[in-house]
C-alpha cells in the first residue's frame, strides 16, 4: 500500500543503512556453486544506490524474510 | 456543562450542514456540534437504511460518516470543525431523518445473508441490472468530482529510534522513559493533545519529555516489513522508519449484540465520557448502564459526575444473561427492558462492555499477543447472546445481525475466514473494529469450539481509513528536465514533446519550413537530451569493448565511430556514437531515454572487472547543438578558427576547439542525413549566452527560419544520406 516495493533496509558500505526504494536491484549473482534462481534461500544479489552514492554494491539477502545479512562493494571477494 | 478539553469557547464558529447553520466552537468535532444543536441521527446504516447515532466518538465506528466538502465518508465524530465547511449527510434518501429506503428494513426476510449470491442470477441477463440497483441503494457516500478539491498532498520520511503509537498514560510513560535513557523519540497521538484516556477519566496529567518528537493529529494506518510506520498528519502521508515500535494505542469498548442495539443513544461509555470531556456537549440526561460487573461500577460514577441522571445499571453475566436484553425505540432510544417485566425510561443507553484492546496494528505486525482473545472477557459477550427475535447487530458497518452470522455458518462457512467473506462481517469501514470479537464468539458457540481455536482473521493495513489522495501522495512528484536553451525555444513558440522528464521542441508551428530549412539552408537543433558519457582511463578501451559490440582499440584519436550495447541476453539495447579524445579518454553519446541506464550499465561492469576507469555521467553538464544543412560549414567557419574543410575535419570525426570564444567538442556525426556539426559545450550560462548572440545577430536568418528541432521528420527521412534504410534509436 505504501510502495510497490519491498520496505526493508539495506545497509551501504558507503552511506550506512538506508531505505531499499533508494537502491536499483541488480539481479542475482549466479555462481558456480549457486544452486539457481528463485530459491527460498540467501542469495548473493546486485544493487545499485541509486540515490546515494551511485555505486554498485553486492548484498547476501534471505529472500524469505528479507533479511540482509551482510553487504559489501561489488567486485571485491563475494561476502 | 463543562467547556471541552479540546475546545476553545471564545472562538465562535459556524458550519453549515444540510443547508442549515450550525454554531460551534474552535476544537470541536463537527458531529459534536451537530449534536449540541440537537441531531441524534448521524447516518443511516448500509443495508437496511436504519437510523444511526453517535457510538463511539473515537472514529472507529462507521456510524457519523458523512460528505465534508465534497469528501465521502468523513469520520465527522473526529473531524474537527472549520469555519464555513459544507457539510451533508450521505445514503439517505430524501433525508436522514426521513429514508424511505427504511423499507429495505421491512424486506429483510427477502433479503437474507448473502443474497446476491444467490438470487437474481438467472436469467443471466438480470444480474447486471440487478448489480446495479444493489450498488446504488447499499454503500457508502460518492465521490462527486466537480466537488472534490485536488490535495496537493506530501510525503515526509522520518527516521528514529523508537516510535510510539499512542499519547495515552502507557505512551507517555514510554517515551518519557525512553527519552531519559538517551534514545530518539517519536510520539504519535491522533488527537490535538496528549493523555489519551486520562483526559475523560480524570487523572494527573503527564507532559512528554523535552527532547520526545511529538507529533499530534497523527494516526498511524499500517505497519510494514522492516519496521516501516505509515501514519497520516492532516493529510500528509509520514513514513517512519523505527529501530523499535511500541504500540500503546490502548483499548475501546465493543458492541454487544441485543434487539435494537444500533438505535440512536445507544453509545459506549468511552463514547459518552469523550463527547463531554472533550467537546463539552452532554450526550443524554437519563441513562441506562449495560455491561460487565467489573466496568460498571467504575463507568457509573463517571457518568452520573457528568450530571446524567443514572436509571438503571444492567450487569452481565447476571441479571441480563437469562433474559432477552432490548433497546425499545423508533429514531432513538426511549427505552431498555430486561426480560417481559422490566422496563426503563432513557435517552441513552450506555455500554460498558469489556475493553478490548485495540491491537489492529500488532496484529499486521503479525506478533499478536496471545492473551488478545481472552482480554476482553469474550465470554461475557457469548453469555449476553441469548435473544434470537428481532435485529442484534454485530457489524455496524454491514448491518450484520447474529441471525445472519448463524445462517451463514448453517450454510457451511463455519471457518472465520470463510465466515467473514460469505457474511461480510468485519470488512467494513470498521474493519473489525466493533465487530471482530463477537464474530468470532459468535463463530466458536455455534461450531461448539473454544474461542483461540476459531482464530481470527488476517488484519491488513489500513486500519484507519486513509484517503487515496494521501497515498498518492509520492506518485504526484514529476520532476520535469529542461534543456540549457529552454527558454530559447519558448521564445520562438515550440510545440513541446515529452521525452521522459525531458522537455523537448517538437517543432515551431511549420514543421515543413524547419525541415526545408534544414534540408537547403541550415538548421539548428537542440540535442542536449542526448546521454552524454566520460569514460576516462588505462582501461578505458578495455571496458568499452566489453559492453560495446563493436571495437574501440582501432579507433584513432580524433575520430568518433557508431556503437551498439546490448544486454547478457544479447537484447540490443542501446546505441549512439562513441568518440575518442585522447587515448585513455572516450567521449559517448547515446539515447535520450537509457542515459541513465547505460551509465549505470558502465559502471556495473567496471565494478564488476574492477577496471581502472573513471565513468562519469555528463548529461545535465554539457549543452549540445546539432548545426545541420547544406550551408552549415559556411556558417560555422565564421566563428571558429578550425580548418573546416572535409579533408581536414572529414565525416566521423571529433575535434575539440573554440567556436565564438567557446571551448567546445565538434561531432562530424550524420545526425539528420545532411552535412551536421554537433557542438557540445559546457552548460554555462556565459557559454550560452554567447552562442544565443551568435545565432540571433550573425546569422540571423537562420536563427529566425531555420532553428529546428522537426528532428523526428528529419531522421525518419534522411533523404539526402543516400540510404534506403535507417535504424534510429533516440
Amino acid at each position: 500500500m505504501l510502495s510497490n516495493n519491498m520496505s526493508f533496509v539495506l545497509p551501504c558500505p558507503n552511506c550506512g543503512p538506508r531505505d531499499v526504494v533508494e537502491f536499483r536491484y541488480g539481479g542475482q549473482i549466479l555462481t558456480d556453486s549457486s544452486t539457481g534462481k528463485n530459491l527460498p534461500e540467501v542469495q548473493t544479489e546486485r544493487w545499485y544506490h541509486r540515490y546515494g552514492c551511485r555505486r554498485w554494491l553486492q548484498a547476501r539477502r534471505d529472500v524469505t524474510n528479507n533479511t540482509v545479512l551482510e553487504t559489501s562493494w561489488l567486485g571485491e571477494e563475494a561476502p | 456543562m463543562m467547556p471541552g478539553c479540546l475546545t476553545d469557547p471564545a472562538m465562535p464558529i459556524t458550519f453549515s450542514f444540510e443547508g442549515q447553520s450550525i454554531a460551534a466552537v474552535q476544537g470541536q468535532s463537527i458531529a459534536a456540534a451537530l449534536y449540541a444543536s440537537g441531531r441524534r441521527i448521524f447516518s443511516r446504516s448500509f443495508k437496511y437504511h436504519r437510523p444511526r447515532g453517535l457510538f463511539c466518538v473515537a472514529g472507529d465506528c462507521p456510524n457519523c460518516l458523512m460528505q465534508v466538502d465534497g469528501r465521502p465518508n468523513v469520520r465527522t465524530c473526529i473531524e474537527p470543525v472549520r469555519e464555513g465547511q459544507i457539510v451533508c449527510s450521505q445514503h439517505a434518501w430524501p433525508s436522514l431523518n426521513f429514508d424511505l429506503l427504511r423499507i429495505f428494513d421491512k424486506l429483510e426476510r427477502f433479503l437474507p445473508v448473502g443474497f446476491y449470491y444467490k438470487h437474481f442470477h438467472k436469467p443471466r441477463w438480470l444480474w447486471p441490472i440487478f448489480e446495479r440497483v444493489v450498488r446504488r441503494l447499499a454503500g457508502l457516500g460518492r465521490i462527486d468530482l466537480r466537488s472534490v478539491p485536488i490535495l496537493d498532498n506530501e510525503v515526509e520520511y522520518l527516521h528514529t529510534d523508537i516510535c510510539i503509537i499512542g499519547g495515552g498514560a502507557s505512551g507517555l510513560a514510554a517515551a518519557n522513559s525512553a527519552a531519559k535513557a538517551g534514545a530518539d523519540v517519536l510520539l504519535l497521538e491522533r488527537l490535538p493533545k496528549v493523555g489519551g484516556r486520562l483526559l475523560w477519566e480524570g487523572g494527573p496529567s503527564i507532559e512528554p519529555d523535552q527532547s520526545v518528537r511529538l507529533l499530534l493529529n497523527t494516526v498511524a494506518f499500517g505497519l510494514y516489513e522492516g519496521n516501516l510506520l505509515g501514519a497520516v498528519q492532516h493529510e500528509r502521508l509520514l513514513k517512519i522508519r523505527a529501530k523499535q515500535i511500541i504500540v500503546c494505542t490502548g483499548s475501546r469498548q465493543p458492541l454487544v449484540p441485543f434487539h435494537n442495539n444500533d438505535l440512536p443513544g445507544v453509545m459506549s461509555c468511552d463514547g459518552v465520557l469523550r463527547l463531554a470531556k472533550l467537546y463539552g456537549v452532554l450526550a443524554g440526561r437519563r441513562a441506562v448502564l449495560l455491561g460487565s460487573q467489573n466496568e460498571l461500577s467504575l463507568r457509573e460514577k463517571q457518568i452520573r459526575e457528568l450530571g446524567i441522571e443514572i436509571v438503571a445499571c444492567i450487569p452481565y453475566p447476571g441479571a441480563a444473561e437469562h433474559q432477552i436484553v432490548q433497546a425499545r425505540g423508533n429514531k432513538h432510544i426511549e427505552a431498555v427492558c430486561v426480560g417481559p417485566a422490566q422496563e426503563y425510561l432513557c435517552d441513552l443507553l450506555c455500554l460498558a462492555t469489556e475493553q478490548m484492546p485495540a491491537n489492529e496494528l500488532l496484529l499486521q505486525a503479525g506478533r499478536s499477543p496471545t492473551s488478545v482473545l481472552a482480554a476482553g472477557g469474550a465470554a461475557g459477550i457469548v453469555g449476553l447472546i441469548n435473544s434470537q427475535i428481532g435485529k442484534n447487530f454485530v457489524c455496524l458497518c454491514e448491518d450484520v445481525t447474529v441471525k445472519d452470522i448463524n445462517q451463514a455458518i448453517a450454510e457451511g462457512f463455519d471457518d472465520i475466514e470463510t465466515l467473514k467473506r460469505y457474511s461480510t462481517v468485519t470488512m467494513g469501514p470498521c474493519q473489525g473494529k466493533m465487530c471482530s470479537q463477537t464474530a468470532i464468539a459468535l463463530c466458536a458457540r455455534a461450531t461448539g469450539q473454544d474461542i483461540s481455536s476459531v482464530g481470527r482473521t488476517t488484519s491488513r493495513p489500513p486500519a484507519v481509513p486513509v484517503e487515496l489522495a494521501v497515498l498518492a501522495a509520492e506518485r504526484r512528484h514529476h520532476p520535469v528536465r529542461r534543456t540549457p536553451m529552454h527558454h530559447w525555444h519558448l521564445e520562438a513558440n515550440a510545440q513541446w514533446l515529452d521525452a521522459g522528464q525531458w522537455k523537448r521542441p517538437e517543432s515551431y508551428g511549420d514543421p515543413n519550413a524547419e525541415v526545408r530549412a534544414v534540408r537547403t539552408r541550415v538548421g539548428l537543433i537542440d540535442v542536449s537530451t542526448l546521454g552524454k558519457i566520460e569514460v576516462r582511463g588505462p582501461d578505458a578501451v578495455t571496458l568499452l569493448e566489453k559492453v560495446y559490440l563493436n571495437q574501440w582499440a582501432d579507433l584513432c584519436v580524433g575520430k568518433a565511430r557508431y556503437g551498439v550495447m546490448c544486454t547478457e541476453e544479447g537484447v540490443v539495447f542501446d546505441d549512439g556514437v562513441g568518440t575518442r579524445l585522447d587515448p585513455q579518454c572516450f567521449w559517448l553519446t547515446c539515447t535520450t531515454g537509457n542515459a541513465e541506464a547505460v551509465f549505470q550499465w558502465l559502471e556495473l561492469w567496471r565494478t564488476t572487472w574492477r577496471l581502472n576507469v573513471m565513468v562519469d555521467n555528463q548529461t545535465s553538464a554539457f549543452a549540445a547543438m546539432n548545426l545541420a544543412g547544406p550551408r552549415s560549414r559556411e556558417v560555422l567557419a565564421r566563428l571558429t578558427t578550425l580548418d573546416l574543410s572535409p579533408a581536414s575535419f572529414p565525416y566521423m570525426a571529433v575535434r575539440q576547439a573554440e567556436v565564438n570564444g567557446v571551448p567546445c567538442r565538434l561531432l562530424r556525426a550524420g545526425f539528420v542525413g545532411e552535412l551536421s556539426y554537433e557542438i557540445h559545450c559546457a552548460r554555462l550560462a556565459r557559454n550560452l549566452a554567447c552562442f544565443r548572440l551568435v545565432w540571433k545577430h550573425n546569422v540571423s536568418y537562420v536563427w529566425r527560419r531555420g532553428i529546428s528541432s522537426s528532428a523526428k521528420i528529419l531522421m525518419l527521412y534522411p533523404t539526402h544520406s543516400g540510404l534506403d534504410w535507417s535504424v534510429w534509436c533516440v
